[in-house]
């Protein structure tokens, strides 16, 4: 089978299934720290809405790389997909402080979980692109 | 150089002979000279192929021995047979025997390949590996040499075969059926290039239960229940 | 193409086994990194546990004692804001057996305007204390100065910057090293300091349910008794004689956290147990059942003047690939998971955890890698020995 007839492979539909986590688990169970009693957000909320916009841009680089069958644009997707994958990870804590404590909610649950599914992400891209550069 | 086998017999217990045994090759003895293709005919089940493993330091037999050059096979342990079988025969056994993680050419290089002999020749032409593709394009199947053998035909399984123990040039080709699966004219290439072997100096046994072969023949035979007749 | 690259070819012209095989041996792998890994966390931090606690005894208000788990607000660190008069360290001291006693004073800001962050501020006497101190000095060389506070190692401010409590601004002068416990995500100061926030608090209209002016007012009392003297006996006397108070020996408490570890170490272990029967058994069995299909091959291979032992061992080789593969994606996604979710895992498992050191980490990947190896190929052995020695004249004939 030549490569340019592959419609979609297992690294697409894993990308998309990445990709749809990382801003489902943002939004439920890996959210960061509530807002104060009196409404007031700490600064750990803006790092995840960051994080959140860069999750959902994922996403839609994910279903373009499952829905357009050209090649270079799946490499493209992918050679884009991999500094924005690498830029999420850096963005909370690093780029975005969190909040002082260690053990509240956005270091507890939102930092690891942005980290492990930008790796993940990231990870997939590259071997998706080493993929199609063998061919 | 003689492949000579003397006196072997090989036989079996069965249950239902009680305490008999059963005979699949009676005492015999059998020799083969260099230059020679000899042809083994016989029914099926009348010990042909047993002998030819017997010949081929496949099967030890349970009485007599075999020898090359004087030299007594089954006195070696099991890595300098292996060895030996490796660099002395060709052997063409019976039905599929393709390594299938393996190109088709690379199944063909194999046998020379196993114990990194021609790795020497790596920047040179490689003789084995022209051998194999001038046996390859004889056989028609020059473009197939990149396949992986689960997409050939059977006749193309066997016509492998016998281009991997041939592409060597061993100085002992042994064939069990080399032409089963094959039309006239893939037959008589096959039997052409045995009979080449032959006459390049090689020691050649085949066995088979196709009379066309016996034209080929420098000697042949007849097994007949475990027993060897000459044919002429 | 080589004799020696066989395995690898014949992995990968399957990839739908290799793949199995591999995800197994990576189950196996990952469970018993991540399994060990937790353990040895747990392990380290009750060590540092055990470290940081010079005391003997801890006596706190007894009102204190009845309300909440002691283990907890003591041994994690998890301070209360309780109070109970100065003098009683001078009662306490006079205690028969008590070599050293030295107050300490709690007090938690708030997570609100006035504070930059909820946090417990833990005072304590830079003359006295044998407890905070000798921790403090490891990482902080000079004395705590006035309004000056010592950070845990999980509260995120730099050194040289500020900490706002009760409108009061504290420099922050050092870091504390990671302990694995609750006690990184408190701030230490001087017990004046302590006093002057309370204060302020006060000024700000927060009731902190004093009993007294702060400047006479103690939380807890950590006592270390003499050589040869009975820490029970300490204990018993001060609950006897000394009013309102509870003295808790330090030693029953870490018995709590041990037996607690304890129990962790064994569902682990039975857990690292199972998993690798499991996998032991699904790698045989699958073995197995190649054994037939690949007999074949095995034939032609000796046919072609491979030896018994060359296909035994590339039997081997194959089993060493897959393991190795195996092993180091499980290590690979253990360290993903237990790595960045360490205090999630210690937020459930409550209980102290420290990552060990590199080299520690490191050894234990090797480990892992080795056990996974030798799993691999010791369930491989029965069939690497069938395979190596295939009745070749029989195999060729069954056609």
């Amino acid at each position: 089978m030549r490569h340019s007839e592959k419609r979609a492979g297992a690294t697409d539909f894993l990308l998309l299934l990445l990709t749809i986590l990382f801003p489902a688990g943002l939004l439920s169970v890996f959210k960061g720290c509530p807002a104060g009693e009196d409404g007031s957000w700490m600064s750990c909320h803006w790092a995840e809405m960051a994080v959140l916009g860069i999750s959902c841009v994922l996403l839609i680089c994910a279903l373009i790389h499952l829905f357009v069958p050209d090649p270079g644009v799946k490499t493209g997707i992918d050679a884009a997909v991999i500094p924005m994958a690498a830029l999420s990870i850096f963005l909370p804590k690093n780029l975005i402080r969190l909040c002082m404590m260690a053990d509240m909610r956005c270091h507890v649950y939102m930092r690891p979980f942005t980290a492990v599914l930008s790796a993940l992400i990231l990870c997939m891209a590259f071997v998706d692109l080493l993929l199609y550069k063998r061919k | 150089m003689e492949l000579c086998a003397q006196q072997i017999a090989k036989w079996y217990h069965r249950r239902s002979d009680g305490a008999n045994r059963f005979f699949a090759v009676k005492e015999m003895s059998f020799s083969a000279c260099s230059g020679t293709l000899t042809v083994l005919t016989g029914r099926s089940g009348s010990g042909k192929t047993t002998l030819l493993h017997m010949l081929g330091t496949l099967l030890r037999p349970d009485q007599g021995k075999v020898l090359l050059d004087g030299r007594d096979l089954y006195s070696m342990d099991d890595r300098e047979l292996s060895r030996f079988r490796n660099s002395r025969y060709g052997i063409i056994p019976q039905g599929y025997t393709a390594v299938r993680s393996l190109t088709v050419l690379e199944n063909i290089l194999l046998p020379v390949k196993m114990y990194g002999r021609g790795k020497d020749v790596l920047s040179g032409p490689d003789p084995a590996k022209q051998e194999a593709q001038r046996l390859l394009l004889r056989f028609g199947m020059a473009d197939l040499s990149d396949e992986y053998p689960d997409r050939l035909s059977g006749g193309e399984q066997r016509r492998l075969a016998v281009a991997r123990a041939l592409a060597g040039k061993p100085p002992v080709i042994l064939a069990d059926e080399p032409t089963g699966d094959l039309d006239d004219e893939n037959t008589a290439c096959v039997m052409e290039e045995l009979r080449k072997a032959a006459d390049e100096g090689a020691i050649v046994v085949v066995v088979t239960h196709e009379n066309d072969a016996l034209s080929y023949a420098d000697y042949s035979w007849r097994m007949n229940a475990g027993y060897l007749a000459a044919e002429n | 193409m080589d004799f020696r690259k066989l395995p690898i070819r014949n992995l990968v012209r399957r990839p739908g086994r290799t793949a199995t095989l591999v995800l197994l041996v990576l189950l196996l792998s990952f469970t018993m990194f991540g399994g060990a890994l937790t353990l040895l966390s747990i392990r380290g931090g009750t060590k540092s546990l055990e470290g940081r606690l010079g005391a003997d005894v801890i006596v706190v208000p007894s009102e204190m004692a009845s309300k909440v788990n002691l283990d907890n607000v003591l041994l994690m660190g998890t301070t209360g804001s309780y109070y109970m008069k100065a003098d009683i360290l001078d009662q306490i001291r006079a205690v028969e057996g008590v070599e050293k006693a030295s107050a300490q004073l709690f007090m938690a800001s708030l997570r609100a305007s006035c504070c930059s962050v909820a946090v417990q501020v833990i005072g304590f006497d830079p003359e006295e204390d044998f407890t905070v101190q000798p921790w403090i000095t490891r990482s902080f060389k000079r004395g705590l100065g006035d309004m000056e506070v010592l950070v845990g190692s999980r509260v995120s401010t730099e050194v040289g910057g500020n900490i706002r409590i009760y409108e009061k601004d504290c420099r922050v002068a050092g870091r504390l090293e990671s302990t694995g416990t609750q006690m990184d995500t408190a701030v230490y100061a001087t017990i004046d300091t302590v006093r002057t926030l309370i204060k302020a608090a006060e000024d700000l209209g927060h009731d902190l349910k004093l009993p007294g002016d702060p400047s006479e007012l103690v939380s807890a009392v950590y006592v270390k008794v003499s050589d040869g003297a009975s820490a029970d006996n300490a204990a018993g006397y001060i609950n006897g004689h000394i009013r309102r108070t509870e003295a808790i020996r330090t030693k029953n408490m870490l018995t709590d956290v041990s037996d607690s570890m304890a129990g962790v170490s064994f569902v682990m272990t039975i857990l690292i147990a199972a998993v690798w029967l499991l996998v032991f058994f699904l790698i045989l069995i699958a073995f197995l059942m190649i054994l037939r299909e690949r007999k074949k091959e095995f034939a032609s291979l000796r046919v072609l003047g491979a030896s018994s032992g060359m296909l035994s061992s590339m039997v081997f080789r194959e089993t060493a690939i897959i393991s190795f593969t195996g092993g180091l994606a499980g290590i690979a996604l253990a360290c993903l998971i237990v790595f960045p979710f360490s205090a999630l895992i210690e937020k459930m498992l409550d209980l102290p955890f420290l990552r060990p050191a590199a080299g520690t980490i490191a050894g234990l990947a090797v480990g892992t890698l080795v056990m996974c190896m030798i799993t691999g190929i010791i369930a491989s052995a029965w069939s690497a020995y069938k395979l190596g020695h295939v009745d070749v004249s029989m195999i060729l004939r069954e056609e």
